[in-house]
Formats: structure tokens, C-alpha cells, sequence
């Protein structure tokens, strides 16, 4: 089995197979790119991304190996579903809240879309039906609104309304 | 491995250079992470995943989520309403909105027409760049519609109501060109000694897609409009009651949805044919008159890749049945003035997955008629059952006919129960029970809605023209536990508590509530 060699920011260095590897756009662009699907012995330092993050990547791209290849341009709705994550990714999400923006932070500089959805949607569900003191309170963040802003955006709030996108 | 092959470094450059990208929010990767320091684009991609309601709270967080939450991107399915309950705050809060809007709709009983319109035009000078929806359900004149388009350059969509009179002036008018403008619904209304629209729909919109038009009077220019851009269109509406001009000499070769209403030129059925003829692309036709079996028989067979239909059965003997199962794409078929004899003498048609059906008052709680239906139709998914009288009863659709209907179809997954032409706002009492493994149902002109008393599978409720007092929510909530979208329209206005309490009860699902006076508009 083919393999790449992923050298964490902390110098750890991880022998990955291709297939698992692939899992990553950036890594797939820069290997198709540079005609290196063939070479083994690259050593790619990933210089964004701990061996910790690096390592739960590796999990959850291995389990997710065989998954098809979502396709964005066949014409279907956006899924903006929260309710569907499977057991495994479940369980996988139940880390703490720096763990999910390494993850986040990773799967967006590695281009790993369905890791991406994952965590997009896990944050999602954390705000989900909550008011806007549980939300701060939740995600640790300072109201900077003016009571003017506030007021404002209330305001507008009650002049919006959903136009529901439906597939049919 | 002896030496490094010559393109690691270029390997690294590369990764190097996409990591650039992110220099902002990654300077600060040793430290403790917060949500708001993570990339760009990256609380627009999680609050896409929330419905409007959850979006407006985290709005409320702080400056940056107010941002992120109603950014253009997710502009897109929100809709900006002016309706008469806005009041005199309206144009002072959104002068210092920074919301880049995409989608408008005006309808204000409260205001009269030169007002409104002045209004709207104050409205649109904030941000008409970003608008691509507009639909204005007040009338207004040709001279203001320029000065909205005006306004308006990215513009895609546009419904008016225009009104013409003698009394206004009747020079031309020098419309500005929105090349984006695809899609356009226009009606209009004009005195009888008007001679043409000072509306320059042509000019307008060149690269128009989808048109609907409903007129009286004939008219040069719509004509010309028509003849124009007939073979761009890709759906066409009319609906008319006078002999304006000659369509079927016109050649709609991409022509995907067709719908008649009136139109009494078209009910020469060889003028039809030769119309058809012509439309071989065509998926949809519509037609809102009595059509012979011949005729039907020209539509299946002029159409190849025909899948809507939607006719009256009045005219037609059974065996006009056999046309449609020889239509190899047909899924859904919309039927009116459907008698039971006709049913009884018919073979299965298959293919039918969706069935939109016109019932009589007598039909409607006849489960024999439900019975031969399911045996004429036996894979339908989607079912509308709509009340076709215009006269008033006061009925309860209860528990007995839902029933009867979801034990016979048995593939159903949506199932919509209207009396959509009753004049009368409360009209059906609807229980719903034995819901089999519908996910989606729809009550629409209903008085009163009863909890069921059993669970069920449904995700998506609406119900339309509900007294608001005839709903217990916080038993509803029991009731429907699988519950994702809910839609109430009302007659009655009520109050944002009211509305509050709604959302309270169903945090997970989208709650999307909205209030109309008695007069009916409808837009879509």
C-alpha cells in the first residue's frame, strides 16, 4: 500500500496511506499537481496542525475512507440537516471546544469537506434554540452591540422572514 | 531514499502558500482558541446550518455574528416584508442597515398607491443594488415600475400589479435594461379606452425566462414582447379573457412549462396542436378549460417528454385514461370535475406519483370515491385532495376520509387537505389520525386544527388560514414529535408574543408564521 509521510507542527511524523491521505484537497491538488501519486517518500510538513489534531484527522479519515465522494454540483439542495450525523461522527465530536476549532481549523486548511460539514454542523447544534445570553455564555464572547445596534437588529429581525428553499 | 526528490521543496512552498491564505486568523494558533479568531468564512459555513429564527438570535451575540448571520450568502432565503404592520420605523431603520438584501416583498393595505410607491422607491435608493426579488402585491403604475427598475439593476425576479388609466399620461417611457431579469409576473389593468401600456416590458427584460401575464385588452406591446422572446422562454402563464393576439403562430421551441388559463383563441383545437407542435421540450402544460379526448390525445403525443399534466376530465370518456399511461414521463397529474364513473371504468395508470385532485362537495366525503382513486393510482407519494366548490360549507374533514386516505395509498408521504377556493375563511376542521407514513402534510384553508390523537411521522406542518386561538401549541408539540418545519398563515393579526410562544415551544424547527388581511394575493 502506497504511503505518505505527514510531519506535524510538532515535528511528529505520521506514515499515512494515499487513499487516506487523498481525504485532504490541499494534499490531493499538491500531489496531482506535482505528479507525485507515484513517489513514496515525501515528507509534507503540515506546519498548521498538531500531532493531536493530526492524529483524531487520521481516525476519522480512516473510518470515512469508503465513503462516496460528495459532489456539490449535481443540482441538489444545499443539506442544511443537523439531525444526520452518524454514530460513529457522534461519538467522534464529544471533545472539548479547542479540540473542535483545531479540528475546524484544520479540516478548512486541509480542505476536507465532509470533515468540515462534521464540525460545521456539531457547532450548529450548540447554538441551536438557544437565546443570545446562552450563546455568549456557551462560546465565551463579550456582547460589544451598543444597545442602539441591538435595538436596530431586533428591528430588522421582525421584518425578515424565511423563503424556504424546496427541492421538488 | 538517497535524496530528496526535486519537487519537495516545492511541495512545501505550495502547502506554505495555502497556508497564507489564513495568516489572519491562524497568528494567534498557540494560544487559546476562540470562535471568533477561526478562519474566514468559517461562522458563515456553521450559521448556514441554522434556521432563520436561530440565525436572528445569534445576530443578537455580538457585532461580528450580526455580521456573519445575514451576509449575502445567507441572504438568499431570507425576505425583507414591508406589510402594513411595519409603521413609520421601517425607512429609519433600514437606512442604517448595512444588510445587503436580495429579496423584497411589499404588501401594504395601509398605505394608498402614490404614498406606497414614493415609500418603496425611498426604500429602494438604501439598497435596490442587491435586490434580485421583487414582488410588489400593491397596483401601481407603469411610470413607477420604471422607477423601481431604475433601482434595481441585478434584478431577477419581479411580480407587479400594474394599473393603467386614461387619466395618466400616456407618453412613452424610457425604461432602464436589466439584462439579470429572468423571471417576470405582470398584471394588468387597464380602462377600456386605453390604447397601449406605457409598461416596456421588451426593453426591460430582453433575456426573460418565465413569464406570466394576465390581461383583458389586447396590447401591441406584449405582443411584441411575446413574439420577441418566444424562444427563449422556458415557461410561459397567460391568463386572459379577450382574443388578444395570435400565439399560435408563435414558435416556443423551449418551452419547458405551459399553462392557459382563458385564452379562448387556444380552445380551437387545432390551433392548439399546431401550437404544441411546436414545443417538443415541453415537461408541463396546464390547461384551465374543458379539453376534448382528441384533444388530450394531442397533448400526449405532441409532448414525448411530457410530466406534468393538469386538465378538467369533464370532457374526457375513460378510455382517454389509456393516453397517459402511454406517456413515459408522466409523475404528476392534476385533475378537476373527476367522476366517480369515470374512476370505475378506468385501467391503472402507474407512473403517477403525485395527484393533485379538484374534488365535489359530494365526492369529498365519499370513501368509495377514495377507494377507486387508490385503484386508478395506486403509486402516488404526494396527494393534494382539494374541495372544489366555491360555495360555502361548513365541514369536518375529521378524522374518516384522512384515514381512508393514508390506509389506501399506500406509498404516501405528503398529503395536502384545501378548500382553497372557498371564499369563506372557516371552512374545514381538520383532525388529523391514522396518518400511515405521512411526513408532510398541509392544511390549507382550515378553521380549526385538532391535535391528533395518535403519533405520527410528520416532519412538515403547514397549515394556512388557522384562527390562532383554535391552536393549543404546547400540546401540539406531543403530538407531533417528529416536527422540523411548521407554516401558519392567518387571516386573524396577531401578536409578536404570540408568535414568540410559537417559536418557544418548537426550538428545533423552522417556525415560519405570517399574517394577511382577508384579501387573497397570491404571488408565487
Amino acid at each position: 500500500m502506497p504511503c505518505i509521510q505527514l510531519q506535524s507542527s510538532d515535528g511528529e511524523i505520521f506514515n499515512v496511506e494515499f487513499e487516506i491521505a487523498m481525504c485532504s484537497f490541499t494534499i490531493k491538488t499538491m500531489m496531482v499537481d506535482l505528479d507525485l501519486e507515484d513517489n513514496c517518500e515525501e515528507v509534507v510538513p503540515l506546519t498548521n496542525v498538531d500531532s493531536n489534531i493530526l492524529r483524531k484527522i487520521l481516525q476519522w479519515a480512516n473510518y470515512h475512507k469508503d465513503d462516496p465522494e460528495a459532489n456539490p454540483e449535481d443540482g441538489k439542495p444545499v443539506d442544511r440537516r443537523t439531525d444526520n450525523i452518524c454514530e460513529w461522527d457522534q461519538e467522534f465530536m464529544k471533545v472539548d471546544q479547542q479540540t473542535l476549532y483545531g479540528l475546524i481549523k484544520a479540516a478548512n486548511y486541509l480542505d476536507i469537506r465532509g470533515l468540515m460539514a462534521l464540525t460545521c454542523k456539531t457547532v450548529a447544534n450548540m447554538m441551536k434554540g438557544k437565546t443570545e445570553e446562552q450563546m455568549r455564555k456557551m462560546f465565551n464572547i463579550q456582547n460589544d452591540l451598543t444597545p442602539e445596534e441591538e435595538q436596530q437588529i431586533r428591528q430588522e429581525n421582525e421584518w425578515c422572514e424565511e423563503v424556504e428553499i424546496v427541492a421538488d | 531514499m538517497n535524496h530528496l526528490p526535486a519537487s519537495f521543496s516545492t511541495a512545501s512552498v505550495l502547502l506554505h502558500l495555502s497556508h497564507r491564505r489564513h495568516t489572519r486568523a491562524m497568528a494567534s494558533s498557540d494560544c487559546q482558541l476562540h470562535i471568533n479568531s477561526l478562519p474566514d468564512g468559517i461562522l458563515q459555513e456553521v450559521f448556514r446550518y441554522l434556521s432563520l429564527t436561530d440565525r436572528k438570535t445569534a445576530a443578537l451575540v455580538c457585532s461580528l455574528w450580526e455580521q456573519e448571520a445575514f451576509s449575502a450568502g445567507l441572504l438568499a432565503n431570507v425576505r425583507l416584508c414591508m406589510t402594513s404592520t411595519c409603521g413609520e420605523a421601517f425607512l429609519e431603520v433600514l437606512r442604517n442597515s448595512w444588510r445587503p438584501y436580495r429579496n423584497v416583498v411589499v404588501c401594504d393595505m395601509r398605505l394608498c398607491g402614490t404614498v406606497l410607491c414614493e415609500f418603496v422607491m425611498a426604500l429602494l435608493d438604501i439598497f435596490g443594488t442587491t435586490i434580485e426579488e421583487f414582488i410588489m402585491k400593491n397596483a401601481c403604475t407603469a411610470a413607477q415600475v420604471k422607477g423601481f427598475a431604475e433601482r434595481m439593476p441585478n434584478l431577477r425576479k419581479m411580480v407587479i400589479f400594474v394599473r393603467e388609466s386614461e387619466k395618466l399620461s400616456v407618453e412613452s417611457l424610457e425604461f432602464p435594461v436589466l439584462r439579470r431579469l429572468h423571471e417576470v409576473g405582470v398584471w394588468i389593468k387597464r380602462d377600456h379606452g386605453v390604447k397601449s401600456c406605457q409598461l416596456d416590458m421588451l426593453r426591460m427584460a430582453p433575456n426573460v425566462q418565465q413569464l406570466r401575464m394576465q390581461y383583458r385588452f389586447h396590447d401591441e406591446k406584449m405582443f411584441d414582447l411575446l413574439e420577441r422572446c418566444a424562444n427563449q422562454l422556458r415557461s410561459l402563464h397567460l391568463f386572459a379573457y379577450c382574443y388578444p393576439f395570435p400565439i399560435h403562430t408563435l414558435r416556443f421551441e423551449n418551452l419547458l412549462v405551459l399553462k392557459l388559463q382563458g385564452v379562448p383563441q387556444l380552445r380551437n383545437f387545432h390551433r392548439l396542436s399546431h401550437m404544441l407542435r411546436g414545443m417538443r421540450k415541453l415537461k408541463a402544460i396546464h390547461l384551465d378549460y374543458r379539453i376534448s379526448t382528441t384533444t388530450l390525445a394531442v397533448v400526449c403525443n405532441s409532448c414525448p417528454k411530457l410530466e406534468t399534466l393538469d386538465i378538467r376530465a369533464d370532457g374526457l370518456e375513460a378510455s382517454s385514461f389509456d393516453y397517459l399511461s402511454d406517456t413515459p414521463h408522466l409523475q404528476v397529474f392534476m385533475v378537476q370535475y373527476l367522476h366517480i364513473g369515470l374512476l370505475e371504468q378506468a385501467k391503472p395508470i402507474n407512473g403517477i406519483k403525485n395527484l393533485h385532485i379538484y374534488v365535489e362537495h359530494k365526492a369529498w366525503r365519499n370513501e368509495a370515491f377514495v377507494d377507486n382513486l387508490s385503484k386508478v393510482f395506486p403509486n402516488v407519494c404526494k396527494m393534494k385532495y382539494i374541495h372544489r366548490q366555491d360555495t360555502v360549507y361548513k365541514d369536518h374533514i375529521g378524522s374518516l376520509i384522512m384515514h381512508r386516505i393514508c390506509s389506501k395509498f399506500t406509498h404516501l408521504t405528503k398529503l395536502t387537505i384545501s378548500a382553497e377556493r372557498c371564499q369563506n375563511d372557516f371552512v374545514l376542521s381538520i383532525e388529523p389520525s391514522g396518518l400511515g407514513n405521512v411526513e408532510e402534510l398541509h392544511c390549507v384553508q382550515t378553521s380549526e386544527f385538532r391535535e391528533p390523537t395518535m403519533e405520527n411521522s410528520v416532519k412538515r406542518l403547514i397549515i394556512h388560514n388557522v384562527d390562532p386561538t383554535k391552536l393549543l401549541f404546547s400540546n401540539m408539540t406531543r403530538s407531533f414529535p417528529k416536527l422540523k418545519y411548521l407554516e401558519i398563515r392567518s387571516c386573524a393579526a396577531t401578536s409578536s408574543e404570540f408568535i414568540a410562544e410559537i417559536r418557544r415551544n418548537f426550538p428545533q424547527c423552522i417556525v415560519h408564521c405570517e399574517f394577511m388581511t382577508k384579501l387573497k394575493w397570491k404571488y408565487k
